[in-house]
């Protein structure tokens, strides 16, 4: 009978790791205090400060591979689309746009690319894996051309302020750019789990058939899904775009394996529509801790490439694996 | 496709069969046709292209595409969702390893380097294999992680261009014994597939691809079948590697990830459907053969190379919608008013 | 019931002439909280067709997969030629242990050809075991003694219909020539000549000293072909029986722990519950290019059955009424409120048809997803206030249902796979019924479904039509339609073949229509 609760014991255990995302808080304030006793000023107010604003970047830019991945699908064109962002604002800037033009126009088009990203992968039922590398690289490589890649251009002062880890709100020591995210996370963890398109989205992935069955329409939640993916990832290429001062060529290519490991290790699975934004929170927070980590400790960008991928593996392994053969006789 | 009882006059029951078999996964026949044009039109833009003398170099440049695609071709034939990412960095690990490691080491002898570089392949395609076919992780993130981890160790080793000196790899971009090196890999691996398809995984491959329960439930040992067809996916990406080491002459991590993009698009193209247990390497090799020629004549007609990026994108984006759009299957649900 | 138990107490005593080949003691199997087999024994002889009998949910299923080495059993004993087997650990071991199983779902590989099939998992990885043109002959061979006529070797069988798909199981399996061949169901599709045929070729490996496994839910099957029966009922073998020592009453009994497979005969209220409006017509739906058109008509109030031998067109004609898919022809019109065509699901559910889906797992269940939203969510609009979605409500709709159908479950926002199938099926008709429909339609609701949520079911499903709601239920249990239909729909070649009134439906007589023979009486 041992085997018996013992058996109860872990479906216990995975039922509340399902609930609530323990394991990931336990590793970001392991991480955390790996830091403070590695590293000198890791635990200062500007290093703090830092941390937040590049968490900010990457969990804006993963808002959308979370609701992607949720419905099944995955999104490698979010890298193309930051850099696109990215160099349009400082070329726009550069021609004197004004900000809102340039954020109209740019979210404007990033909707019509993940639009088309979520039309064609559900209408034609081909792999979001495969348009969204070929749509990325259609967009990427219009806008290099059309930019000619090198791009000096400027961006307004108080929107460098914005994104800069000094800045204040209202007197209290939160960076600007970090308030902005926690906004869409407040908004978007309302949408998902409060409204009736957050549970048309959560149908779609559980089982899209059965969705499809309950009225909901697929197809609009994966065009909709898909261009909410493109408008948060040109969000997150306006906000470099202000960080770094200028165009740069590849300035989104961390981010295919950032967000996506963003996701995994917040605890979403890949199959199956479980998950939330909030993991995907905790799951930016654990990684730009662990990049200040590795960073300090002197690890080049390809080792932590790599250390990512295992760790990828590491978190599927955990809660991402298919059903065995025998069990689906 | 209804075959009805063909008699063919002095052919006996099994050649007709083969001619059948053979027939039967025609799709790859749309990017023939396309060849051919692409061919007509490089010529038109360009005549030298067809000439005798510039032939050994462009199968030389083709070589890496084809084999690219073809190296992905077994995980997508062995379903379950099947695909390989990481074959474009293993091609760039091989050929990273084989200029810093190996011939810069004097240790560029083909009849050791060949041997270890086409183990290293097999070695990482059954790690692959050993992710999706035992422990049965999403082949997407399985391969892609591992994309992750390969791509980290290739920066590692060659952060910066690393180039060669004239080595026997050069040979096989241009002439060997005679005749064009790329004979050598790229005619080889489709000899070998025309053997290959005589034996007996070949039929559990596309069994365990077509319906693994149905499969698994008649005796069939899938995991088997899938680690077997990965691994055989990272030795073809170790040719692939040799085959680009040919003609980049250096160890350059900058080359390989565009053959992500360019291995699928040739897939697509060449009318392999991605949902396993249907297709071969003619179509993907084919499919290839369109896309270099593709960039070949954008080259030729001197467009921006960002825009060859763009005509990458949007070929993998024509022929999958296109393919998908011609061959299919699925019922859907009538839900949508 | 006497004769009974002592015909079991005999079957389990030590087989002292011939040989025991297969002996199953003790077996029991779980599913995460879910027992499927409880404790399952009974012994199979050398030359004798050994019939299970149970219905669904009863652990047959569970029992095959353990045979065929899918799952292995948390307790128990297999033995083979009385040595304990615990390598049997995949469908290849027990191939090779001389156990050779049809499983209940049909599983073929579609684009390969019909005789890639019937040799499928015979060649091993390395080398083949047989030249072509052996394997071609001896195919041709065991179709021809199963079928009338055989069909291209070379045809993929995707195109093949449904019956020839299993026939390739079947014939797959033969072409083993095994020891013990364990057939689940797989007669479910078959027409009468392949049957008949079927049925002389297990007499020839009965007469060889060969054993089979039959399990079957048809009482008419076993009688003919069963040597001895064992009866499963909700996991536990509860007695073996020699051929004829039980009257269908008794093995009734046995199989439910009840009278009735159904329900107690009902009073028959149809004359007060069937109303004058009609609710749902058909105009001449083809349900197949160049099958003949239906014309139906449904009525307010009313119990209608769809029944046939698998892939006779009726799944499709239900589903044609539900929207969900297209007819070859003709079109559904719903007339609830004035005329309206259905052309969509979107449209049926608008106008008051609902569907239950066949495949829980596929089809309706959102299995991430808590027991509230697999509720709620087609009918969710109902739920919100300013844009948010109010639990609350959802939870106080679905408490409604809970109380009809006994819905048995911890808390609405636990996951609905904490629930047990039945449960999960009455949750799923519980989201349709909130949806208040004119006309509910239900693709094998109790397929998989315990006994205890199967009555639920049915006294629903009665309430239903006796407020008003036109219920149209297809059914592979044919006393479910002798008991509670008002009348049956008999499909037979994607055609509407007979349509037999509550007074003409016996279970003799339903049979016979699926199969074209004439019945008398």
């Amino acid at each position: 009978m041992t085997s018996v609760s013992a058996n109860r014991a872990v479906l216990a255990a995975q039922d509340l790791q399902r609930r609530f995302p323990l394991l990931q808080l336990v590793a970001l304030v392991a991480l955390f205090v790996w830091g403070i006793v590695g590293l000198p000023a890791f635990a200062t107010r500007p290093s703090i400060d830092s941390m937040l604003v590049l968490a900010s970047f990457l969990g804006i830019a993963a808002v959308g591979q979370t609701i992607v991945i949720l419905i099944g699908g995955i999104d490698l064109s979010i890298p193309n689309v930051i850099t696109a962002g990215n160099l349009l604002t400082t070329l726009l800037g550069g021609k004197h746009w004004s900000f809102g033009e340039i954020v109209a126009a740019i979210l404007g088009g990033a909707v019509v690319v993940g639009a088309a990203n979520g039309f064609l992968a559900h209408h034609f039922r081909v792999p979001a894996l495969i348009i969204t590398l070929g749509s990325g690289s259609v967009v990427v490589g219009a806008v290099l051309a059309g930019t000619h890649a090198s791009v000096y251009g400027s961006v307004p002062g108080w929107f460098t302020h914005f994104v800069s880890p000094a800045s204040t709100v209202a007197g209290l020591h939160i960076p600007q750019v970090v308030l902005l995210w926690i906004v869409i996370t407040l908004v978007v963890g309302v949408v998902m789990h409060l409204t009736g398109i957050g549970r048309r989205l959560y149908a779609t992935g559980a089982n899209e058939r059965a969705a499809e069955l309950s009225l909901v329409k697929t197809e609009l939640v994966w065009v909709g899904a898909f261009a909410a993916s493109a408008v948060f990832a040109a969000t997150a290429g306006i906000l470099l775009g202000a960080w770094s001062g200028t165009g740069e060529q590849a300035i989104g290519d961390p981010y295919l394996f950032l967000t996506i490991a963003a996701v995994i290790v917040g605890g979403t699975s890949l199959i199956g529509a479980r998950g939330d934004y909030w993991r995907t929170v905790l799951g930016s927070l654990i990684l730009i801790v662990l990049t200040t980590n590795l960073v300090g400790h002197s690890y080049s960008e390809a080792t932590q490439q790599i250390i990512l991928g295992l760790i990828i593996l590491a978190a599927v392994g955990t809660y991402g694996r298919d059903r065995a053969l025998r069990d689906r006789v | 496709m209804a075959s009805q009882s063909l008699t063919l006059p002095f052919v006996g029951a099994a050649w007709r069969d083969r001619i059948l078999d053979g027939l039967r996964d025609n799709t790859y026949v749309f990017a023939l046709v396309l060849t051919v044009a692409l061919i007509i039109a490089n010529t038109a833009v360009l005549p030298a292209f067809a000439s005798w003398s510039q032939v050994p170099s462009e199968l030389g440049t083709l070589a890496p595409f084809a084999l690219a695609a073809m190296a992905s071709t077994p995980a997508i034939l062995s379903g379950g969702g099947g695909i390989d990412l990481s074959i474009a960095p293993l091609m760039g690990l091989v050929n990273i390893i084989l200029v810093t490691g190996l011939l810069s080491h004097g240790l560029g002898n083909p009849a050791i380097a060949v041997p270890l570089l086409l183990l290293l392949g097999g070695v990482i395609g059954a790690v692959n294999g050993v992710l999706v076919g035992v422990l049965r992780y999403p082949p997407v993130i399985a391969t892609l992680a591992v994309y992750f981890v390969l791509g980290g160790i290739d920066l590692r080793l060659a952060p910066d261009p690393v180039s060669t000196n004239p080595n026997w790899t050069n040979q096989l971009a241009s002439t060997l014994w005679h005749v064009p090196g790329t004979i050598f890999t790229v005619g080889v691996v489709l000899l070998l597939w025309f053997f290959f398809r005589r034996t007996a995984y070949y039929g559990a491959l596309f069994a365990v691809g077509d319906d693994d329960v149905a499969a698994f439930a008649s005796g069939v040992n899938a995991s088997v079948v899938r680690i077997v067809a990965y691994t055989l996916g990272g030795v073809l990406a170790a040719v692939a590697g040799i085959a680009l080491t040919g003609t980049i002459q250096s160890a350059d991590v900058t080359v390989w990830p565009f053959y992500v993009l360019i291995a699928l698009a040739a897939v697509a193209l060449g009318g392999t459907a991605l949902t396993g247990g249907r297709g071969g390497f003619l179509g993907p090799a084919l499919g290839a053969t369109c896309v270099y020629l593709i960039q070949n004549l954008l080259s030729a007609l001197g467009i921006d190379v960002f825009y060859v990026q763009v005509a990458f994108g949007a070929v993998l984006l024509v022929a999958v919608v296109g393919g998908a759009f011609l061959g299919r299957t699925a019922q859907r649900p009538r839900g949508a008013g | 019931m006497a004769e009974a138990t002592a015909a079991a107490e005999s079957a389990g005593a030590p087989v002292t002439e011939g040989r025991v080949p297969l002996r199953v003691t003790g077996v029991a199997k779980r599913f995460g909280s879910t027992e499927a087999l409880r404790d399952c024994s009974f012994e199979l002889r050398a030359g004798e067709v050994h019939a299970i009998l149970g219905e669904n949910g009863s652990g047959k299923s569970t029992l095959v997969k353990i045979l065929a080495g899918v799952h292995r059993p948390d307790e128990g004993v297999l033995e083979l030629d009385g040595v304990e087997q615990n390598r049997i650990r995949s469908p290849r071991a027990s191939i090779r242990a001389g156990i050779v199983t049809v499983f209940q779902e049909v599983l073929v590989v579609g684009q390969r050809s019909l005789l890639d099939n019937v040799w499928l998992g015979a060649d091993g990885l390395v080398r083949k075991h047989r030249s072509q043109a052996e394997k071609r002959q001896r195919a041709r061979a065991v179709l021809d003694r199963l079928l009338e006529e055989v069909p291209d070797l070379n045809e993929p069988v995707k195109n093949l219909p449904l019956s020839l798909r299993q026939a390739c199981c079947v014939a797959r399996a033969l072409l083993w020539e095994p020891k013990i061949l364990v057939l689940d169901e797989s007669t479910s599709a078959l027409d009468v000549a392949t049957r008949d045929n079927l049925f002389t070729i297990l007499n020839e490996l009965r007469a060889g000293g060969r054993s089979v496994v039959f399990i079957s839910h048809r009482m008419d099957e076993i009688e003919e072909i069963g040597d001895r029966v064992t009866v499963l009922r909700s996991g536990v073998s509860v007695a073996t029986l020699d051929r004829g020592a039980a009257t269908a009453r008794e093995l009734v009994e046995l199989m439910t722990g009840r009278e009735h497979l159904v329900t107690e005969r009902r009073e028959h209220d149809a004359r007060e519950r069937v109303r004058d409006q009609i609710v749902l017509r058909t105009r001449g739906v083809r349900v197949r290019p160049g099958a003949a058109p239906i014309d139906v008509e449904i009525r307010a109030g009313e119990l209608v059955g769809l029944a046939g031998l698998e892939g006779h067109g009726q799944d499709r004609f239900l589903r044609i009424l539900g929207g969900v898919a297209a007819p070859e022809e003709g079109e559904v019109v719903c007339t609830t409120r004035g005329e309206a065509v259905i052309t969509s699901a979107r449209d049926a559910v608008r106008q008051g048809v609902t569907y239950v889906p066949r495949d829980r797992r596929t089809e309706s269940v959102f299995e991430s997803r808590s027991v509230l939203d697999n509720f709620g969510l087609p009918t969710q609009d109902r739920d919100r206030r300013a844009g948010i979605i109010v639990s609350r409500k959802t939870e106080r709709r679905f408490r409604e249902y809970v109380d009809m159908l006994h819905i048995v479950f911890g808390r609405g926002r636990n996951l609905i796979t904490t629930l047990s199938g039945g449960n999960q099926q009455k949750v799923i008709t519980a989201r349709w019924l909130a949806a208040n429909p004119a006309v509910l339609l239900l693709n094998d609701p109790t397929r998989g479904v315990d006994i205890g949520a199967k009555h639920d079911i049915y006294r629903v499903l009665v309430d239903v039509a006796r407020s008003g709601v036109a219920v149209v239920m297809l059914s592979t249990e044919v006393d479910e339609h002798v008991e509670l239909m008002d009348r049956v729909l008999v499909f037979r070649e994607g055609e509407l073949a007979a349509e037999i009134p509550r007074g003409e439906a016996t279970r003799r007589r339903l049979v016979a229509n699926f199969f074209g023979e004439r019945h008398d009486g």
